[in-house]
Formats: C-alpha cells, structure tokens, sequence
C-alpha cells in the first residue's frame, strides 16, 4: 500500500516537470505555424481532435473535385475558396493549397473563380504561415502584378521574397524589370516561363503554358501596333483592315497562337486577342 | 527469487492477453486499415495533385492513430472487468498472483498488442508509400514512436476504469478522456475567451488530465522536420510517468473491489 502510494506521489511531481519540458522542447522547436491555442473562429481545427491533416487532406481533395466539377458544368465556384481557406486552416504548412488555390481563384472565368484578389490573399495567408517559402511569396508577387495589375506592389513583393534564403538571384532583377513601363508584357512573360518551369507536370505548368502563349500573342499584337502606327504616319493609310495590310505584305502576321485572327479597331489602331479566340481573357 | 518469480507471472498473463487480444478483433482491424491504405494510394494518386506521398502519410498517421486508440480504449476497458464478470478472475487469483501483479501482466500484454497493430500498420504504411516512390523516414518513426506512448496512455486510462467499474462505463470514460485529452491547448486558455472561468481551474486541468496533444507530431513528421531524441525522452518519461499513477490507482481500486 505504502509503495503504491508513494509511486502515486512520484509520479504526480513527474508529470507537471514533463509536461513543462514538453512545452519547453516544443517551443525550441518553432511555431507549427500559428496552433492557435484560444477558441477562435477556426472551431474546424479545434474539432478536428488531432486528426487536423487528415481533414486537410480530405477538404484539399473536395477542393481540387469541386473545382474541376465546376469548371466544366460552368456554374461558380462558390464554395471554393472556403474549401481552400479550410484546407489551408487545418494544415498552415500545406503549400500546394495556396499555390493551386490562388490560380484556381485568380484566372478568370470559365477558366477559374475569377477573383484574382482572394486569391492573392490566400498567397499571402500562405507566405505569412512559411516566412522561409520563397515561392509562396514570390507567386504572390507575380500574382499581384499579373492577376491584380498592380506593378508598384508586385515588385515590392518580389523584392521581399529575393530577401528570404534560397531565392534565386534573377528575383530581384524581375522586380526591377516589372516597373519598367512598356516592358509589363516581356516581365509577364518572364514570370510564366519561371512558374512553368518551377511547376510540377499538372495544373499548374499547363495553366503557365495556357499563359505563355496569351502573353506571347499580346506581345505579337503589340509589335503589329508598332508597325501599323508606323504605317499609318508614313502613308497616312488609317482604312486598310489587317487582312489587308497582311496581302499587302506591311505586316508579317495577322493571327494569334491560336490561329484567330487579331481584333483591330482602325481608328485607335489597336490590336488585340479576338475575343473567339481560346487564348482571349477578361481584364 | 520473489521478484523473478513475479517477473515469470507477469510474463504468463502478458502473454495470455496478448493472444487473446490478437484472437479477438485485433488482426480484422489492421487487415481492413492495411487494405484501406493501399486502396487510397491507388485511389489518391490521381486526384490529390503531386501531394501523394504527404496524403498517403496523413492516412497512415491518422489511422494509426484513430485505429490504436480504438484498440486500447475498447480492450483496455475490458481487460479486467471480462474476468469478473466471467468470474475467471477467481481462477487466476487463487494461484500465487497477486491483484497488482494481474493488472500489471494485463497492460503489459495490451501494450504488446498495440506494438503488434503499430508494426502491422507500418508496414501497411511501408507499402502504399512504396507504391508512390516514398520511403518510411526517422520522422515518421519518430512520429509512430509518440503514437505507441500515447496509445499505450489510453490502455492505461482503459485499463483503470476497467478496475473500478462495469466495461460500459470503462469505454464511456476512456473516451471522454480520449477526447478531453485533445482539447487540453482550449482547457489551458479557457479563461481567456469564457467570461468567469476561473484561470486556475483551466490550467489544473491541462496539467492534470493526459495531455494527447503531447504525442502528435503526425504534421512534423510529414513534413520532415527533424524530431529531436529529447522531445521523445521526454515524452516516454511524461507516459510513463502517468502509466505508473494510473496504474496504482486502478491497483489501489481493485484492491478494494469486493469480487464475490
């Protein structure tokens, strides 16, 4: 009896000093980004009793179906970005949530949700939790000047993520090239041929590819600008259409990558992606 | 003499609730968690995008988890009280064992039961990440590791309840303490968002009740941290320590239960 007691007192003194090194040697270990500790809205995760990733994985999943579902019967995407929010709440570390969240938000409809400004937020939710992910911070850069055509903040951004170990060198020359006025079409493309590459095989090197070439072809439309413009004050000719220019031999193309011919409004003599075209998006 | 003798009683009744553990429900349930495992990594290859291997962990993880609490609550509260109520008990204690000495050899053989349903899972785990090019790191040793004490710690709490009361009631309480055990981080600051609840309440009953939240390091070890040897000495050290108290307790229980 007597030892039994007194094991039972033992272990009564070992277990709060346990519980204190465990608390100690958890804390030495880094924030598991932000266990939120006090009841707050995010009750999933409270609820989630410890099987947190498990319910991230499945609402990453739901998220991913829910997307490819809607996209082709074209009828919103409502739920998604409280699917991804959810997903990313149960698992703060889970980078591909808000990597593929973002895109999936951000491109406009029918390709994707068409609201470029969640999904950069959720990027910066993202780069926030994993301040030493470089690519979460450097795609939220290139989303906020691609998607939110906001240069200024976007090359602020991309110059944060060329701050933070492991970036690569080009990061900072990117978000000086991005201010330059005129050259947001050559710095676009520069963004995608950089995610394409960094991209795994799947959505997100395809949607790059999808962009390179509407990037390319605005490229080519402004080039034809360019020798329109230059046409015109040579000869004064502001009626000639651009299959017309095109016989006669002025300008060398007259279609996008898609093969669709160009939309050319003679009078402001801009040249731009038909909107038939597959490779025509929303501004 | 006394002590080896005691050691070779333990033995035998650790080995009995061993097989008798693995005869029951044991294998049906590590079959069916096997099989789960390797179906989803058929199944998520394709629709989890390039995040196989980290899903295929989360499942294997968590049905370790799910899965061995499960065994230790609802063996764990049956250990004891199967004996009584089938008046088997009386058999085993007119022998030169003791009541501690049964309760003691009854964990011991739970816990050999949960480290056979651990290894079986790990290799299920083992062979769905195999099938998507992933290996079975240090991390997720590590992380299987701090599953087996906290699992272990639930055998425990089932086996106490087993000592003092009917196997309902054992299950009922182990598994409110199962769940209380995962909300301990909300019990330490409930008197920050409950208006009156009294601070010291809140945090007597984080250090007092067994702390599940200790033993997760399920999302570490998937994203491949490294876990520290110390971290885990002193989680075998916090279990251990509980495993023992509550242990006396339900030995102290049973001492006083009348079994006639």
């Amino acid at each position: 009896m007597k030892k039994l007691v007194s094991a039972l007192l033992i272990c009564a003194g070992i277990v709060p000093a346990a519980q204190s090194r465990v608390d100690r040697e958890r804390s030495a270990m880094g924030p598991e980004p932000d266990v939120s500790s006090v009841w707050t809205g995010r009750v999933v995760r409270v609820l989630s009793l410890g099987f947190a990733d498990l319910l991230a994985d499945l609402y990453w999943m739901r998220a991913v179906q829910y997307y490819g579902t809607q996209k082709l019967n074209g009828t919103g995407f409502a739920n998604l970005s409280p699917l991804l929010e959810t997903a990313a709440e149960l698992d703060q570390r889970f980078s591909i949530v808000y990597r593929y969240g973002a895109v999936f938000l951000s491109e406009p409809s029918p390709i994707g949700a068409g609201q470029p400004a969640t999904g950069v937020a959720l990027l910066n939710k993202g780069a926030d939790r994993n301040p030493a992910d470089w690519r979460l911070r450097q795609e939220e850069g290139l989303f906020t000047f691609f998607y939110l055509n906001d240069a200024l903040r976007g090359s602020q951004i991309l110059q944060t993520a060329s701050r933070i170990p492991g970036a690569p060198d080009w990061m900072a020359a990117l978000a000086a090239q991005i201010l330059n006025k005129g050259g947001e079409l050559d710095a676009a493309l520069n963004m995608w041929l950089i995610i394409q590459e960094q991209s795994e095989p799947g959505i997100l090197r395809d949607n790059a590819a999808d962009q390179i070439k509407i990037v390319r072809s605005r490229i080519l439309a402004r080039d034809l600008e360019r020798i329109i413009r230059s046409y015109r004050e040579r000869t004064g000719d502001s009626k000639s259409s651009l299959a017309e220019l095109r016989r006669a031999g002025i300008i060398p193309y007259s279609s996008d990558l898609a093969g669709v011919e160009f939309d050319f409004d003679q009078a402001s003599g801009t040249v731009s992606i038909a909107r038939r075209s597959a490779l025509w998006r929303r501004h | 003499m006394g002590l080896i003798s005691s050691f070779r009683r333990l033995r035998l009744v650790a080995y009995n609730t061993y097989l008798e553990s693995v005869r029951q429900r044991l294998f049906v349930g590590v079959v069916f968690f096997a099989f789960l495992l390797m179906l989803a990594a058929l199944v998520l290859k394709d629709i989890s995008v390039h995040q196989d291997k980290k899903i295929i962990a989360d499942i294997g993880l968590g049905a370790m988890d799910f899965f061995g609490t499960i065994i230790a609550i609802f063996i764990g509260a049956d250990l004891v009280g199967r004996d009584v109520e089938r008046r088997t008990l009386h058999l085993l204690l007119v022998k030169p064992l003791s009541r501690e000495e049964f309760i003691v050899g009854r964990y011991l053989g739970l816990c050999l039961t949960i480290l056979t349903s651990l290894i079986l899972m790990c290799l299920g785990l083992s062979l769905a990440l195999w099938t998507v090019n992933g290996g079975f790191s240090w991390s997720l040793l590590s992380a299987v590791y701090a599953l087996f004490l906290q699992i272990c710690l639930m055998g425990a709490i089932g086996v106490f309840f087993s000592t003092t009361s009917s196997r309902v009631l054992a299950i009922l309480g182990a598994t409110i303490l199962a769940v209380l055990g995962r909300l301990t981080d909300v019990l330490k600051n409930a008197s920050v968002v409950v208006e009156g609840f009294p601070d010291w309440l809140g945090k007597g009953l984080y250090l007092s009740l067994p702390n599940l939240l200790n033993f997760d390091l399920k999302n570490r070890a998937v994203y491949g941290d490294l876990i520290a040897p110390r971290i885990l000495a002193d989680l075998t050290a916090y279990a251990a320590a509980y495993v023992i108290a509550l242990l006396a307790l339900g030995a102290l229980a049973f001492r006083k239960r009348d079994l006639k």
